[in-house]
């Protein structure tokens, strides 16, 4: 008897993670363990969000104010990374810098995942001559290079912040919707799907209650991935000059350094330093969770 | 007689489209069940019996057709061939529940198994997500699952097989349907589980009321829980017969093999015999009687015409010209 109760305390014990849906967060600790990788881009990533969280708290000047300091002023106590050529303090805007690429990062992977999912489970769920065209149209819109069109498209529509998110979320569905359709392909044949038609359920619970939840794991590291493109090509466009003027980012503060690079070389370095960190960061993660999810990856 | 029937199938023919041809998997099959009763459909591999029963909850694969009969389910009779993808959405589950080979490969892994069992009620019940989990926790109970509030918690990978088979018997009884179909539902188990599910599930079909149809090749599993028994061979029911009359006296040759075959603790093992050759090719049949070139009785008009299903007595049909 106290036997039976001792395993069952120690199911209980895996139990309540589970029940409160933190599989994944389960499934992470054992990560954490087993793929170094995984757990330094982890780190960096959390250092990087809570820097992003706290920016108010640990900066003394708004963001993007000039003159708050002697134009091109070298790193000094009181603004740590230096003063750009307008006066104002590059580790305020740096700190301020990583929360827009988050941001932009974060919400344009929603927006694609949001368009690749919807079209990649219509392709992959219901098959035919829908199937055909839906993937046509994928396959044309992997071809175009991706900065391009995000750039004729903030070309377009103008150079604001929302704009930005909305081009890069639009440019980089292709590879998600893809990836959702094969996922689905094989998992609608599995018997599971049939016991559920069995049961009677229609086909949008089957598809949002028994395959989606299914396909979702293999989409993850694929994700974080994408946030790393997506910091990129916002990067990339506020170097070419394309970013909104009234939000702080890397990429914009790159591109004004570079005229100024053997007169205040702290210009380029802390925005390329931190830009280069949080790319990183993500790039380990991703390919961390690929290696976890993926035991043949998995080195013994 | 007639008031009590709940499903008569009529002429069935379903038919794959393969690459090689047209498979006769199911061809013109026509059946009665009643009210309560269990019927066993036994056959051997290949012999169109799962098609059967798939056909009945029309989930066939994509290159399989029923090209004609009809499948009448009672009181209202209506034809479930004909039906509306979405009305016959509504059949399933809620009238005919089915139940799975195989309890490893049929639970969603990632949903808990009270929840796979809460979603039919709530979808067919319209009914809250509470209550529904509620009513699955008692599900669990009545098949006997020692600790079912917290079973329903946990993943199917956390089961046992014979727990994962009582939850998919679970679901499939969820909305006290009318009919269930079972196919092979102990073929994935141990011995002793299967003992214990099928208790189960033949406690369950007296208590509720419901009519069972079972796929098997198992015919030990048939004389334990079914009223009757059709015997299937190359997509055509040979003979038909109440339980105990079959097994004590078989009349159709191939019939009789079976039985031969099935190994029980009386028999010497030389006495236990297989039926020779191999079932046939069902995209090209051979002509008369598809059990002639296997059928150690066969005479000239088994090669030349096929033998009808007659009905030799009241609880007894036969397709042998032997009978005739």
């Amino acid at each position: 008897m106290t036997n039976m109760n001792r395993q069952r305390t120690a199911y209980a014990g895996i139990g309540p993670l589970k029940i409160v849906g933190l599989q994944l967060l389960y499934k992470t600790s054992k990560a954490f363990k087993v793929n170094p990788r995984f757990t330094a881009g982890f780190i960096i990533l959390l250092v990087v969000v809570i820097l992003a969280i706290v920016a108010p708290l640990i900066t003394w000047y708004p963001p993007l104010k000039t003159l708050v300091g002697k134009p091109f002023t070298p790193p000094v106590a009181l603004h740590p990374f230096g003063v750009d050529d307008l006066g104002r303090d590059i580790y305020t805007n740096v700190l301020y810098g990583i929360r827009t690429s988050l941001t932009v990062g974060v919400s344009s992977v929603i927006i694609s995942l949001a368009i690749g999912i919807l079209i990649g489970v219509v392709a992959g769920y219901y098959g035919g001559i829908l199937e055909d065209a839906l993937m046509r149209i994928t396959d044309m819109a992997l071809i175009i290079p991706q900065f391009l069109l995000a750039l004729v498209i903030v070309a377009i529509f103008g150079q604001n912040f929302q704009n930005i998110i909305i081009a890069i979320g639009i440019v980089s569905w292709p590879g998600i919707a893809r990836m959702m359709r094969a996922e689905f392909l094989s998992i609608k044949e599995r018997p599971f799907i049939e016991a559920a038609r069995a049961v009677g359920l229609t086909d949008v619970r089957i598809i949002f209650e028994e395959i989606l939840p299914n396909a979702i794991p293999a989409i993850i590291p694929y994700a974080v991935l994408q946030i790393n493109t997506a910091i990129l090509v916002e990067a990339g466009l506020g170097f070419l000059g394309i970013a909104d003027p009234n939000v702080p980012s890397l990429g914009l503060m790159l591109n004004t350094a570079q005229q100024y690079l053997v007169r205040a070389w702290w210009m380029a370095f802390f925005p390329g330093l931190v830009l280069s960190i949080i790319v990183i960061g993500l790039n380990l993660l991703g390919d961390g969770l690929i290696e976890y999810l993926n035991p043949r990856l998995r080195k013994r | 007689m007639n008031d009590s029937r709940i499903l008569e199938i009529s002429d069935l023919k379903t038919y794959y489209y393969t690459s090689r041809g047209i498979v006769r998997a199911v061809d013109g099959i026509t059946l009665d069940l009643k009210k309560g009763e269990s019927l066993a459909i036994v056959g051997e591999s290949g012999s169109g019996k799962s098609t059967l029963a798939f056909s009945i909850m029309r989930l066939l694969p994509d290159n399989a057709r029923i090209v004609d009969g009809s499948i009448w389910l009672y009181p209202e009779k209506i034809d479930l061939v004909r039906l509306s993808n979405d009305e016959m959405r509504k059949v399933r589950g809620r009238r005919i529940g089915m139940v799975f080979q195989d309890p490893m490969t049929f639970l969603n892994p990632v949903m808990k198994v009270g929840d796979q069992i809460a979603e039919a009620i709530m979808y067919h019940h319209g009914c809250t997500q509470k209550v529904a989990r509620k009513r699955a926790v008692e599900l669990l109970e009545r098949l006997r699952i020692p600790d079912a509030s917290n079973v329903a918690l946990r993943y199917p990978h956390q089961l046992s097989g014979g727990m994962k088979q009582r939850v998919i018997i679970a679901i499939a009884i969820s909305c006290n349907p009318e009919i269930l179909i079972a196919d092979e539902p102990t073929t994935a188990l141990d011995v002793t589980v299967q003992a214990e599910v099928l208790e189960l599930l033949r406690g369950f079909i007296h208590e509720l009321g419901m009519s069972l149809i079972l796929v098997t090749h198992d015919l030990g599993i048939v004389a334990e829980i079914c009223d009757k028994v059709a015997i299937m061979y190359a997509g055509k029911i040979v003979e038909i017969a109440e339980t105990y009359s079959l097994y004590k006296s078989p009349k159709h040759p191939y019939t009789i093999g079976l039985l031969k075959a099935v190994p029980t603790v009386h028999k010497s093992s030389s006495e236990v015999g297989g039926i020779k050759g191999n079932p046939p090719d069902l995209v090209n049949p051979p002509a008369g009687c598809r059990f002639n070139p296997r059928c150690p009785y066969v005479f000239e008009k088994c090669l030349g015409e096929e033998p009808p299903l007659i009905r030799v007595n009241n609880d007894r049909a036969v397709a042998c010209w032997l009978m005739m």
